[in-house]
């Protein structure tokens, strides 16, 4: 089963990013050797791409990370009401990606949108900003839909993870004579370091392969200019359809993030944080 | 160096379930006072609100002369050395009993020299380099010592230090916290569930009982003159056996279901007081110890139970034994025969501690002698000991 749909897919992958490739059954593929690869390098829009893709993560996910984090540290005690915030912070996880970014959409849209009124409230006249026909407000919309939307998963992962560290611990190191940062920084961080490397790992991983919210609010506009590598990689393939040109992008794509996870892991194995 | 003062205090918790009530307990400085009692007794309450880790419903905490009910635990000057050891895991050693002197942000080679004089007190010197992970249970109780004593504390707090240790460990550690104890000389509040503990480590002993402090004194006043039935049947292992009597209207025997048992007036002469149950119900305390073979050659009168089990542990034979005499069933082995860790019902049966050498056999009836000016007698409604 493995071997079926997973290295079989992804041998086919490599395989097709050599080629000029059809969909069409019995379409002639010519062999393009690395010419696909090399093509790439010239693309100025890739590197818009990797640009936005890299922005993506620099900017989603220490902001995730961080607001879980706090979410999970002010929610750990069972108070009365915690499981009403813990829910609220989790529900954007369960909610369909496609069907909030056209509620983003409808939000920040100019005619009509909530911020424009927003805005226009504390400006004390009317706001027409076309919020997601410019590049940085479009990246900013789709940067605090994926922030709202993905801070949840990290709350819960941190939140197990808190609540995993024995409660005497916290204890002896308050009668020890540490603050509450120290305490944060000698003894809860370095409990929860797994948990960190996790998150940390998988919150790349998934921002690298950023999506459905740019496809559905931009469509990687305008002129290319929010466009990450997966919606451009997608946009070859599937509206060029360069598809030996995508699966090259989709390759080099995943020899990236394998070498960025395996830097992640390391470098936070080898921290005493 | 500080004693410690607890005047009045009462911890009610949210859900107005009342752990401790009205709690006065002093710790001379220097003084080792074992707190001891069931679970959910209240007394590892005690020791957090001393720690500053429950908050005090009311009354006052003092450390010194100084209230410490609002004073955060950092602030204390105490060091405490917790059940589950509370060791950083992934601090070595060294950082482990440095850390208290790093967040006072001592110099380094001050911490480095305290740390190497903790762990020479404690044996510990090779193992510095160590993980918490790569030590045995026995080896982290002592690093966890180590990160108490290298603090050099107003107040020393141990809650049930020992009771994740075997029982061949436990006597050894027991022996190593005593000298510790001694060596820094600090006032301290030492938790346990465990009357052997309390009764060896103990300069004082503080029993109690859902949140009420049923008696406080040294181990062997404990042990002789037991306050209650509370105390009678905690202290002393195997626990003192209560049984059901009635004092005869002259004064001269106390019945035993069906056993008159002679009272000599040596019994009336260290508890006037006995005289007023004339006639009257009384509990009748023996403890298994004060019950002998009648071969042993002992002065007194004889009882008579059937053997229903006999341990033979080598320097003594524990004979459980039944008798038509109701036996009261102390709130301790209640809770054992709740939890099944007791073979037989406690309830029915008495225990006898006699000398081994003697044949005894299960099923027979057998007269154990004792002295009945060693009884306790306890008023069967307040369960208090019957006294002056």
């Amino acid at each position: 089963m493995y071997a079926l749909f997973t290295v079989y897919p992804i041998y086919r992958q490599f395989d097709i990013s050599f080629y000029n490739w059809h969909i069409f059954p019995g379409a002639n593929n010519p062999f393009m050797g690395w010419s696909n690869y090399t093509a790439i390098f010239h693309d100025p829009v890739v590197r818009t791409a990797a640009f936005n893709s890299f922005l993506f993560i620099v900017v989603t996910v220490p902001i995730q990370m961080a607001i879980g984090l706090f979410a999970a540290a002010m929610l750990t005690d069972r108070l009365p009401g915690s499981m009403f915030w813990r829910a609220a912070v989790y529900i954007p996880v369960v909610t369909s990606w496609v069907v909030v970014s056209w509620v983003f959409s409808y939000l920040f849209a100019s005619q009509g949108g909530v911020m424009n009124a927003v805005v226009g409230f504390f400006a004390g006249h009317t706001v027409s900003v076309n919020w997601t026909a410019q590049t940085w407000t479009a990246n900013m919309v789709i940067w605090l839909l994926s922030i709202w939307k993905g801070v949840g998963w990290s709350f819960i992962i941190f939140l197990a993870a808190l609540d995993g560290i024995p409660r005497q611990l916290l204890e002896s190191a308050r009668i020890d004579g540490a603050t509450e940062f120290r305490v944060w920084r000698h003894v809860v961080l370095p409990s929860i370091r797994g948990a960190v490397t996790f998150v940390t790992v998988l919150l790349v991983i998934g921002a690298a392969q950023v999506f459905t919210q740019i496809f559905e609010i931009t469509k990687g506009g305008p002129y290319n200019s929010t466009q990450s590598m997966m919606t451009y990689m997608y946009q070859q393939a599937f509206s060029n359809f360069a598809f030996g040109y995508a699966a090259a992008l989709a390759s080099l794509l995943a020899v990236v993030l394998f070498g960025l996870s395996a830097a992640e892991i390391r470098i936070l194995r080898r921290q005493d944080l | 160096m500080a004693s410690i003062s607890l005047d009045g205090v009462t911890k009610v918790y949210p859900n107005g379930y009342e752990a401790v009530h009205d709690l006065d307990l002093q710790i001379a400085d220097g003084e080792l006072l074992v707190m001891v009692g069931p679970s959910g007794c209240g007394k590892t309450t005690v020791l957090r609100m001393i720690a500053g880790l429950e908050d005090v419903t009311s009354g006052t905490v003092k450390i010194g002369d100084r209230t410490m009910n609002d004073v955060a635990p950092r602030d204390r000057d105490i060091a405490m050395v917790f059940q589950s050891y509370a060791l950083y895991p992934q601090m070595s050693v060294a950082q482990n009993i440095g850390f208290a002197l790093r967040m006072k942000k001592l110099p380094k080679t001050e911490i480095d020299r305290r740390v190497r004089d903790a762990a020479n007190v404690l044996g510990i010197t090779d193992w510095l380099s160590r993980k918490p992970a790569q030590l045995s249970g026995g080896q982290r109780q002592r690093v966890a010592m180590g990160r108490a004593i290298v603090r050099e504390p107003s107040v020393f707090l141990m809650d049930e230090p020992l009771s994740n240790l075997d029982a061949k460990l436990r006597v050894q550690m027991r022996a190593e916290v005593a000298r510790v104890q001694q060596r820094i000389g600090v006032a301290t509040l030492y938790v346990t569930h465990d009357q052997t503990e309390a009764m060896t480590l103990g300069h004082r002993v503080a029993v109690m009982r859902a949140g009420q402090l049923q008696q406080c004194d040294a181990p062997q006043a404990l042990y002789d003159r037991p306050k209650n039935m509370f105390v009678a049947g905690f202290v002393g292992s195997p626990a003192m056996n209560l049984l059901e009597g009635h004092l005869a209207d002259d004064l001269q025997s106390v019945t035993l279901g069906s056993q008159s048992v002679p009272l000599p007036t040596g019994v009336y002469d260290r508890r006037p007081q006995l005289r007023n149950y004339a006639g009257q119900a009384v509990i009748v305390g023996v403890r298994p110890e004060d019950l002998h073979s009648p071969d042993a050659g002992r002065p007194g009168v004889d009882i008579e139970g059937v053997v229903e089990l006999v341990e033979a542990l080598g320097a003594e034979l524990l004979v459980h034994f039944s008798m038509d005499a109701r036996l009261v069933q102390s709130e301790l082995s209640r809770h054992a025969n709740e939890s099944g860790e007791e073979d037989i019902d406690s309830e029915q049966v008495a225990v006898a501690r006699i000398e081994p050498g003697h044949v005894v056999r299960l099923g027979e009836r057998y007269r154990f002698r004792v002295e009945p000016e060693r009884f306790e007698f306890f008023n069967p409604t307040s369960e208090d000991a019957i006294w002056g």
